[in-house]
């Protein structure tokens, strides 16, 4: 059921009519029976995997529960040293139940996602003569299957580090997993958090709902209006890319980058929104990524939930390992300690984005993708400093806006390269084409290679363009450090002024949304 | 502990290690320092801070990392 589906709209009006008519301590299982129904209408096979893979997890995350329990009781009396060797001790225990769950969830994970992939690229390898050694096969993954499998290990991870207390009643725990609003694209939301917000009592607030509909509105409008329109060409141009050479897919990457940002962030809107009327608040996910300066800076601001979870459960454990450190030592006893440590955290780094590739899918595209933004991040942490040096030497004013607006450009353009790993077919096409992007310029553009017509094109301009003011308000009532939101200061207006604002913004979308079926309709990270 | 803030100090030389008590919290010490330390208590003092252990608490002050590679010696 997609979010901008009028069905979508009607179940969700339902869901909301019923939890606030409901006794307050039921509520959450109307949010768990409405999960079950949204899950269930991609397919009823789909919720057994799920709630079988929850049902796993929650039983291991009960006995690690016990093992906690335990180790508070032993160490109620003990001294600080001798609770450290106790905790540490009961530890290894949680650990054999951690990496059994881990094993399974990430088993799930690889037979559906990445299977198909492997037995391929054995084929090819095994094979000379035309013959398939072993049986292919596509399978069809689980809705939002790499989300929920990393809330999972999330939880199990918290539990094994002691930080979080297992949920006693599956349903709820259910709850928390199913839950329709962050199961197709997150955010990865900690146990921790949701929960908290999840099972307290909700009352009903005309303000609180208005507000997560604005969100939801502003979340329509940045899909229906720009990135299903952009859509149009962007998959025109990858579906025929053979065909076309040169600044077309500098074009295309700059079209494509607005639409995956549109139709994310768009989502998370929406997604965000929704929660909110049912007042629960879901994490932060974007934050204006394109006015990022640098490389690190840009994943700080997207997709951050995911961001925070490589960071939390990959960097720090391989940057702790014990073949790291020891890479850490001899690189800063060899280059001194800011270049030693900047060239061993490269190891962590790159396997932070190869898995973050891979995450995206079993593809040569996504893993590329992957290990091109490891490096480019790796070389930020190792220039940084003498950059910086240089530039103090040059006396050039870094603070300036000249300067910040180049190097939010050249932040943009990386990522834009970035963009045609990702989305072409096959790694060499996508080579090809960012090598045709940069060299072969005497090409020209025909408008009927754009697709859209004129007024298409303006709309999406128009648009655009809102929404850059909308985010340029944002960033500087960030930078002044403003209390609230900008939909804080509409809700402050009266009444009236609000509805206007609420019913231009859904005329906007009635008027200029994509609408029908066919590209982009369905969200780019539903398939993630 | 003299010994320990010397070695904190031979990592990153601009911070005041005996006096500050928010060094994560402040940013005077970003992860790839935080990883630079840990690696350097491994190799001086033998001991291995787990992941778990990295924790703002226990790297916002010298005293509070001395505690730990303490306990875990």
């Amino acid at each position: 059921m997609l979010v901008t589906s009028y069905l979508f709209l009607a179940f969700f009006v339902v869901t909301l009519l019923l939890y606030y008519i409901v006794q307050k301590n039921m509520q959450w299982v109307v949010l768990l029976v409405a999960s079950f129904i949204f899950y269930a209408y991609a397919g009823i096979a789909y919720v057994a995997i799920v709630g079988l893979t929850a049902g796993v997890v929650y039983g291991i995350a009960n006995l690690m529960q016990k093992n906690l329990d335990e180790q508070e009781r032993l160490i109620k009396d003990a001294d600080r040293k001798a609770a450290r060797k106790i905790k540490s001790s009961k530890k290894r225990e949680r650990k054999k139940l951690l990496i059994l769950s881990l094993c399974m969830i990430i088993g799930v994970l690889f037979y559906f996602k990445g299977s198909g992939f492997v037995i391929k690229n054995l084929n090819r390898l095994l094979d000379s003569d035309g013959h398939q050694m072993i049986s292919s096969f596509e399978l069809i993954a689980p809705l939002g299957i790499s989300f929920y499998s990393f809330m999972m290990i999330s939880y199990l991870m918290e539990l094994y580090n002691g930080k979080t207390r297992a949920e006693k009643n599956f349903f709820k725990y259910l709850t928390y997993v199913l839950y329709f609003p962050h199961i197709t694209q997150g955010p990865i939301a900690k146990y921790e958090i949701t929960s908290k917000e999840m099972f307290r009592k909700h009352f009903f607030s005309f303000d609180m709902v208005m507000k997560g509909i604005l969100l939801m509105v502003w979340g329509y409008i940045k899909k229906l209006v720009i990135a299903d329109r952009i859509a149009l060409f962007v998959v025109k141009i990858v579906h025929h890319s053979s065909s076309y050479n040169g600044p077309i897919f500098l074009l295309v990457g700059i079209a494509y980058s607005i639409q995956i940002y549109c139709d994310f962030s768009g989502c998370m809107d929406i997604i965000t929104g929704c929660s909110e009327c049912f007042g629960i608040r879901l994490l932060e996910n974007f934050r204006r990524p394109y006015f990022s300066q640098t490389m690190p800076e840009f994943w700080r601001r997207w997709h951050i939930s995911l961001g925070a979870f490589f960071r939390e459960y990959v960097f720090y454990p391989v940057s702790t390992s014990s073949a790291c450190l020891k890479i850490n030592t001899f690189a800063r006893n060899k280059l001194g300690n800011e270049a030693g440590r900047d060239l061993a955290s490269c190891i962590p780094i790159m396997c932070v984005w190869f898995l973050t590739g891979i995450w995206h899918g079993a593809s040569w595209n996504y893993i590329g993708w992957g290990m091109y933004h490891g490096l480019l991040i790796c070389l930020s942490t190792i220039f940084t400093e003498p950059l910086s040096g240089m530039m103090r030497f040059m006396k050039i004013n870094t603070e300036g806006l000249g300067f910040r607006i180049f190097r939010m450009l050249r932040t943009f353009f990386l990522c834009l390269i970035g963009r045609l790993i990702f989305i072409g077919s096959g790694a060499m096409e996508s080579l090809r084409m960012i090598v045709s992007m940069l060299t072969e310029w005497k090409y020209k553009i025909s408008f009927e290679d754009l697709e859209l017509n004129g007024a298409s094109w303006f709309v999406v301009g128009v648009t655009c363009l809102l929404l850059f003011v909308v985010s340029v308000v944002q960033e500087r009532m960030q930078q002044n450090c403003v209390e609230g939101t900008i939909r804080d200061k509409i809700m402050t207006k009266n009444v009236y002024v609000r509805m206007c604002v609420l019913m231009a913004g859904i005329i906007f979308v009635l008027c200029f949304g994509v609408y029908g079926s066919g590209v982009g309709t369905t969200f780019i990270y539903d398939k993630f | 502990m003299e010994e320990f803030i010397k070695m904190l100090k031979g990592i990153k030389g601009n911070v005041d290690f005996e006096h500050e008590d928010a060094l994560v919290d402040d940013g005077l010490i970003d992860s790839l320092d935080i990883i630079s330390i840990i690696s350097e208590i491994s190799q001086v003092y033998g001991v291995t801070i787990p992941s778990d252990e990295i924790i703002s608490d226990n790297f916002n002050s010298a005293k509070a990392l001395y505690e730990l590679v303490e306990d875990l010696m």
